[in-house]
């Protein structure tokens, strides 16, 4: 009976539940420089993540762009399965930061001008059923917008920037890929990708709206001239 | 976790500062030092997370008696002449330290020179509070207070957890940073000196860098009332950043916890003496409704496992919020 008992307990000790914390700015080195839709710094903006969950790289692109359908309520307790433009679900998640995107310069900068940092990603969790696991890999996602509230909608701006796959030191003992989850549960510290001068980032994404990919639209305008000097001729 | 990782090095009886508000026996609030349980040569070691806890008060700057309370605000007996108590830069904590909410703890929002305003934790109340019950007034500690004269390296976290997030096995939501000169809350690289910390709290020092933080000595007024925490039950079964706010360490089976714990809650242990971070529990003392049981050994840890002062740790818990009080043993002997 006693043996049945202490079996129990350790049943019960293995439940399938963790979260992670992903830092994103240090004190020393700090995620900037993500411009809004005009291109500009200087707003707060509603940024997160996407997770590629199968590893068969991200759906979303300027042609096929994520579909609207989201709440910007911070969702990083409830991740978001995203659908793409004419390619229904995805297997591509989002999660929202909590934090919109800071404006602070107390301290020197590793950014031109210091613009938009982003902080933190709190208690994400890998046990929601759509599928994250460690080792997923992981765009910054950032939209334009200044309010974690409300419906997403057809027309929004948004940009997404992949860290780069060099291995970085997330935490003591711990190194990946920059671009990846770490294990849960765990604290991970992804500033060290961020060290020295952040380049602009500018958004080429539109929520429900396909972007012509510049080579497709540069063709576009070569045919129209071809055109217009035929009519010359 | 070996129980001689606390070093519990207090100097009791020593003064009163605080000033007595009439009508109050006048009594001398011991004080004292504890070097934070820091593992090995009492330093945060290198490259690895340390859980602590806050087992003193910070400074008492007021003591005295209720004469009436009215929603969240207190008045106070007799005419205390209180300063301003309520300054973001220098907020201060008040202690019920006697009667029905014995050992409650909430922040001083705002004060006139004989009323306090408080903010009640969510899941505990001012119910029972009457004329006559006595009340301690002092300095919160703070995320700045807390490493006192102890240089941390630049990039030094401490990690905490808010409580709004539900579930197991949660990292710390809020993560504090010394860029040199202050900390930074990383959530809003605010200025976060000031951050309120509050005793019954699990807080994690991250030490980044590749040598040990020396010993942190806390120093402050030892807890003479009953030890008081809400035990927040966001999910059904819920990880609660936990620790035991006393002097000295207590044993898990007088601590109070057996009397809001189940069958099946548990109190993780985190080795401070092992180096790394994000580490996973080195012990798991199980409540199997009865008795503590040590799951490495099963054997019954009710009578000899001691919860230590200054160490932080994770009560992994069923049930519904509920409130934990316990009179600490050493109270008895002050």
């Amino acid at each position: 009976m006693k043996l049945l008992k202490y079996l129990f307990l350790i049943g019960s000790a293995s439940m399938a539940s963790a979260t992670i914390t992903m830092q994103m700015s240090g004190t020393s080195s700090y995620a900037t420089n993500f411009a809004n839709g005009a291109g500009a710094g200087g707003s707060t903006l509603v940024w997160g993540i996407v997770i590629d969950t199968s590893g068969n790289g991200f759906a979303g692109s300027a042609a096929t762009p994520y579909m609207p359908g989201f709440n910007y309520a911070a969702n990083s307790a409830a991740p978001y399965v995203l659908s793409t433009l004419g390619g229904g679900a995805s297997d591509d998640v989002l999660v929202l930061s909590s934090n919109l995107m800071n404006l602070t310069t107390n301290t020197t900068d590793s950014g031109s001008v210091g613009l938009n940092r982003i902080t933190n990603i709190t208690s994400l969790s890998y046990t929601t059923g759509v599928g994250i696991s460690a080792g997923d890999a992981f765009r910054i996602i950032w939209f334009d917008r200044t309010a974690l509230t409300g419906a997403s909608a057809t027309g929004t701006k948004y940009g997404m920037f992949e860290i780069a796959t060099t291995p970085i030191t997330v935490a003591a003992g711990t190194t990946i890929a920059g671009n990846t989850l770490g294990a849960d549960p765990g604290t991970y510290n992804y500033s060290p990708a961020w060290a020295g001068a952040d380049t602009l980032k500018t958004m080429s994404f539109t929520l429900g709206e396909a972007v012509p990919e510049t080579s497709t639209s540069l063709l576009g305008a070569l045919g129209a001239l071809a055109l217009l000097r035929r009519r010359r001729n | 976790m070996k129980p001689k990782s606390i070093k519990s090095l207090l100097a009791l009886a020593l003064l009163a500062p605080g000033a007595l508000f009439a009508q109050t026996t006048a009594k001398t609030t011991p004080v004292g030092y504890v070097n934070l349980a820091l593992g090995g040569a009492s330093s945060v070691l290198a490259n690895t997370d340390s859980y602590v806890s806050l087992p003193l008060n910070n400074t008492n700057v007021a003591s005295g008696a209720v004469a009436s309370v009215s929603g969240s605000s207190i008045t106070l007996a007799g005419s205390p002449a209180l300063g301003t108590l309520s300054d973001a830069a220098n907020p201060h904590m008040c202690v019920i330290a006697s009667g029905a909410r014995e050992g409650l703890t909430a922040l001083i929002t705002a004060n006139t020179a004989g009323q306090i305003t408080i903010s009640v934790p969510a899941g505990d109340n001012l119910t029972g509070v009457t004329a006559g019950d006595q009340i301690i007034i002092n300095e919160a500690w703070t995320v700045k207070e807390i490493f006192g004269a102890t240089v941390v390296p630049s990039a030094t976290q401490l990690l905490a957890f808010s409580g709004t997030a539900g579930g197991v096995n949660l990292a710390p939501d809020l993560i504090f940073e010394w860029d040199g000169t202050n900390w930074i809350d990383t959530g809003s690289f605010d200025i976060a000196d000031n951050v309120v910390l509050f005793p019954s709290e699990c807080l994690i020092i991250r030490n980044s860098a590749g040598t040990n933080i020396p010993a942190i000595t806390m120093a402050g007024t030892v807890p003479t009332y009953k030890h008081r925490s809400v035990l927040d039950q966001v999910s059904a079964t819920q990880d609660i950043g936990f620790a035991h706010t006393a002097a000295v360490g207590e044993v898990i089976g007088t601590s109070g916890l057996s009397s809001v714990c189940a069958l099946g809650d548990q109190l993780l242990v985190f080795d401070n003496s092992v180096a790394g971070q994000n580490k996973s529990a080195s012990q798991i003392i199980e409540y199997d409704g009865a008795a503590w049981i040590d799951t490495n050994s099963f054997d019954d840890v009710t009578a000899t496992f001691t919860i230590n002062s200054g160490v932080g740790y994770v009560l992994r818990r069923t049930g519904t919020t509920a409130v934990l009080s316990d009179t600490p043993n050493y109270i008895p002997s002050l």
